[in-house]
């Protein structure tokens, strides 16, 4: 643009010297005829001054024949002057015509001046004189004929030339409008030119700019004349590209920023949902050991109330006014049983059986039973689609837990709605983390169209007598021993409800390959009989229970012997071994403990039969180590009939 | 600062000083009327001294004014009339006036050939057949003025000398052509049978004119008188006529100078005194007139 600028100036500058010498060349060719004129007037001037020079000196002339002439000097000034303008006259003109006549006029001018000087200095008499006289005006006569000749022919030229530079004026005149003209179109042309290439490439720059203003990142600008400009424009283009650029990566700097957050917020609420979960799980476990310390406690009271109430009923007559207050002290021990037995099972202490099942038959056999149980107005649907879905559970606690889950979906719709059963099967995946299970899953879900629950209900919800039904239609220990129960089998019972629009629990239960496991426990004996003398050792740390247990036992013909701890146990089963049958263990002592005991007691006789009374449940692997002839489970608290049962099918006569 | 100042200005103020003072000098320096005596063509003569002139009002700052005389004789009459202040006097004419004004002699050319004098000529034609003054009776003579020494005191002394007393009677026409070369040209011309004039101008004339040379012949020459000098009045100041005279005699050391006295003829000015006119009054005396008491009238 620098070349273009400086080559544009200087073509105007050019253009204007052009001009500006054209018309100085017309000027100086107009100027020259001017002064050619101007000499040619001057020369008019000059003859016109030389014919009155002639005249003057030719009416001065007899002036100065006085004694003392005071036109002398005049004379000889007009005479000089004569001599210079034909000298002049002979000098310009170099026609040889022209010249000839000049030079005879330069020299007519001499003879004049010569005769004049002769006749005005003379002293002679008047005939020398009048010839002299005479001689000098025949001279002067002459010059004078000749220069009217020459000024006629000089006046026609200066007419002829004045007409000539006249034309010439007129057509300097009309040259230098014309250059004039011409200069400032082109001028007038470059500079628009000029402007224009400025221009052009500054709108554009603009255009761009406020488009990049209003958002339009990366817009480019197109400038083919190579000039600062394109210059410009490139680094321009490079701006805007840079510029989108940036803010292509701000964004997807923003999106990252964005989906970490949203990560963050996800982790943060699984995070807070797993801590939830384990508060809960804590919470649960909390309550759970509560609730097997209390069952335990509870199961030794009720042991001896069971125990003795027993052996009174047996002693009593049915005459007796008493027999009936027995009855109602067995059957409210008995209840007393059930609760701790729920409680257990809560707390996951429980024997259990788990057995391989599928679970699709047995939601199909649990929906068999709704169909009959449910009210009309409730709608069952089913979704059974887990197929192959096997899981490791106790047979009796699957249908419990689903039963369970259904009344209470029907007790939620009062008015009627629809219970839905699904299942499927749901892959590692896609596990909740808060299930907290990282295989396979069978997903049993039971849904109503209910009443929901409030957020507050549902953080209660498992909470061991926690209800929301009336004072006396239920214990609040049916979704706790639902918990207890599918913790006890490594699931996860989640439940997701909010008012007006239902609940809907889901149980997380993990897949397992193959067939069931061995169980530990078996059927009880149906029922006791008289035994033949053998021995048997109670070991318990509570007298109430050796005492109650000595009488039912050396009531049924039993030698009882007596252990109030662990290592008593252990000294006496050292000291008599061979002569005991078979030892009835409680496992919750202080000391070495029922399970310690135990232990020692298979190494020191694995031929050995031990029935373990506790009022905790106990995993049915938590003794597979253990090698005994036979090992069974009396939980407390038992009635009569349960220790005789036990001790003879320990003996193996049940 | 203040040396500064006064570098500064001094020059300035000394120049302006120089200037004032030379304005000073011109202002009040004379102007002067100098005659020429017509010893030629009288605008010639005027042609011949003009650059002079020049030279000498630029170096003195004294304006000179030249004034043509169309005679010698008249000049005594010319110097009250035209109110002159100053001639360059012929050889007799200054004689005169040194006699009768008491006229200051200045300076006089010396000429290229190296002489600061003159000498007359009497002449005719070779073709005249005069070799004597015994041809010449009879015949026309052509003099220049009465108050020429080649023109008139020479030619009369020689004619005296040769037994002619009164010319007037011993030639058929005698008449004063006023200036040198009329009186060459006429012989020449044969409008005269004898001429005389003075030397200088016969040289100046045959430079142009070689008919001179080959149709005329010099009878007789005069002693040397001295060459036309400027003269000054004596209401001159000295001042001015010391600077005229110092113009003068000084021209030759200037190229200015040079070039002027060359288109002049001569190489330089000689100081003139009285004493260089004795010659002139020998000859003066020879010819019988008293230069005191001398009166003459053209007609």
């Amino acid at each position: 643009m620098k070349l273009k600028i400086i080559w544009l100036l200087s073509s105007v500058f050019a253009v204007f010297v052009i001009g500006s010498l054209l018309a100085t060349s017309h000027v100086a060719t107009t100027t020259e005829e001017l002064d050619r004129l101007l000499n040619l007037h001057k020369i008019e001037n000059m003859r016109v001054g030389l014919v009155e020079s002639i005249r003057t000196v030719q009416a001065d002339l007899h002036l100065a024949r006085s004694p003392i002439p005071v036109n002398l000097d005049s004379i000889i000034r007009n005479a000089s002057h004569l001599e210079k303008a034909s000298h002049t006259c002979a000098g310009c003109h170099h026609k040889p015509e022209l010249m000839n006549k000049f030079y005879k006029i330069e020299k007519l001018v001499r003879d004049y001046q010569q005769a004049l000087s002769f006749f005005i200095t003379a002293s002679a008499d008047a005939e020398r004189i009048g010839r002299l006289d005479i001689n000098a005006v025949l001279i002067g006569e002459e010059l004078l004929a000749l220069t009217e000749e020459l000024s006629l022919s000089a006046s026609g030229k200066l007419d002829r030339m004045t007409a000539v530079t006249l034309d010439e004026i007129k057509n300097v005149r009309f040259i230098l409008l014309i250059t004039l003209a011409f200069t400032v179109f082109v001028s007038a042309i470059m500079s628009l030119n000029l402007i224009r290439s400025i221009l052009t490439p500054i709108n554009q720059l603009m255009v761009g700019t406020r488009r990049i203003t209003e958002g339009e990142l990366g817009h480019q600008i197109e400038i083919a004349e190579k000039t600062e400009f394109k210059e410009l424009a490139e680094d321009f283009n490079s701006m805007s590209t840079g510029l989108k650029d940036v803010y292509l990566r701000l964004e997807q700097t923003n999106d990252e920023l964005s989906h970490e957050m949203i990560e963050r917020k996800q982790a943060e609420d699984q995070r807070r949902d797993l801590m939830d979960q384990l508060l809960h799980a804590k919470k649960m476990q909390a309550v759970g050991v509560l609730s097997a310390g209390i069952s335990h406690e509870f199961n030794n009271l009720l042991q001896i109330i069971q125990g003795t109430a027993d052996l009174m009923h047996i002693s009593m007559d049915k005459a007796d006014p008493a027999y009936g207050r027995v009855e109602a002290i067995q059957s409210a021990a008995q209840r007393g049983t059930n609760l701790t037995q729920q409680l257990l099972a809560f707390s996951r202490k429980m024997e259990v059986a788990p057995v391989a099942i599928d679970v699709n038959t047995r939601v199909g056999q649990a929906k068999s039973i709704l169909e009959k149980t449910l009210p009309k107005n409730i709608k069952l649907e089913t979704l059974i689609d887990c197929e192959n879905c096997t899981v490791l559970v106790d047979q009796s606690s699957i249908e419990q837990i689903l039963l369970n889950l259904a009344l209470n979906a029907g007790d939620a719709m009062p008015d009627g709605g629809t219970l839905r059963l699904i299942t499927r099967r749901v892959p590692a995946s896609e596990v909740p983390a808060t299930v907290g299970i990282a295989s396979d899953c069978a997903l049993i879900q039971v849904t109503d169209t209910g009443h929901g629950m409030s957020e507050e209900t549902l953080e209660h919800i498992f909470d061991p007598f926690f209800t929301t039904k009336e004072v006396g239609a239920g214990t609040g220990l049916g979704l706790s021993v639902t918990y207890g129960i599918i913790q006890t089998f490594g699931g996860m019972i989640l439940c997701e409800s909010s008012p007006g629009e239902g609940t809907v629990f889901s149980i997380y239960l993990p897949l397992v390959e193959g067939s069931a496991v061995a169980t530990v426990c078996e059927t009880r004996p149906a029922a006791a009989q008289s035994n033949v003398g053998e021995t048997v050792m109670m070991v318990d740390d509570e007298e109430a229970i050796l005492s109650t247990g000595r009488d039912i036992l050396e009531d049924a013909g039993y030698k009882v012997l007596i252990a109030r701890s662990g290592e008593e146990a252990l000294e006496i089963f050292k000291k008599q071994a061979g002569e005991i049958d078979i030892v009835v263990l409680d496992l919750g002592m202080p000391g070495m403990g029922g399970r310690e005991c135990l232990i020692q007691m298979a190494q020191l006789d694995p031929t050995a039969r031990i029935l373990i009374s506790t009022g905790y449940g106990i995993d049915g692997n938590e003794f597979g180590e253990v090698e005994l002839s036979y090992m069974g489970l009396l939980p407390k608290p038992f009635r009569l009939k349960d220790l005789l049962e036990a001790v003879d099918k320990g003996l193996g006569r049940a | 600062m203040t040396t500064v100042l006064v570098r500064f200005f001094t020059p300035i103020l000394v120049a302006i000083a120089l200037i004032l003072s030379m304005q000073v000098q011109k202002v009040h320096a004379e102007a002067l009327v100098i005659g020429l005596i017509p010893e030629q063509n009288v605008f010639k003569q005027t042609a011949r001294y003009k650059p002079l002139g020049e030279y000498l009002q630029k170096k003195t700052g004294v304006q000179i004014t030249f004034t043509m005389l169309s005679r010698y004789g008249n000049i005594i009459d010319h110097f009250i009339n035209k109110k002159m202040d100053g001639a360059f006097w012929g050889s007799f004419t200054g004689s005169m006036a040194i006699t009768k004004l008491g006229l200051r002699p200045v300076a006089r050319p010396l000429w290229k050939n190296g002489v600061s004098t003159y000498h007359g000529l009497i002449f005719v034609r070779k073709d005249s057949g005069i070799k004597s003054v015994e041809d010449m009776k009879g015949k026309r003579l052509a003099l220049v003025d009465r108050a020429t020494t080649a023109g008139y005191i020479f030619p009369l002394a020689w004619l005296k000398e040769r037994g002619v007393t009164v010319h007037e009677n011993y030639f058929r026409e005698v008449y004063f052509t006023g200036s040198h070369d009329a009186a060459i040209l006429a012989v020449l011309s044969g409008e005269a049978d004898v001429g005389a004039a003075k030397n200088t101008i016969w040289d100046i004339l045959s430079v142009d004119n070689k008919r001179l040379a080959s149709e005329l012949v010099v009878l007789g020459k005069s002693s040397d008188v001295p060459s036309n000098a400027l003269g000054l009045s004596s209401s001159v100041s000295d001042k001015t006529a010391e600077a005229l005279r110092d113009a003068l005699l000084g021209m030759d050391s200037y190229p200015e100078g040079r070039k002027v006295l060359d288109e002049f003829g001569a190489l330089k000015f000689l100081p003139t005194v009285e004493e260089d006119y004795k010659p002139v009054f020998d000859m003066a005396e020879k010819a019988g007139i008293d230069l005191k008491n001398y009166t003459y009238e053209n007609k």
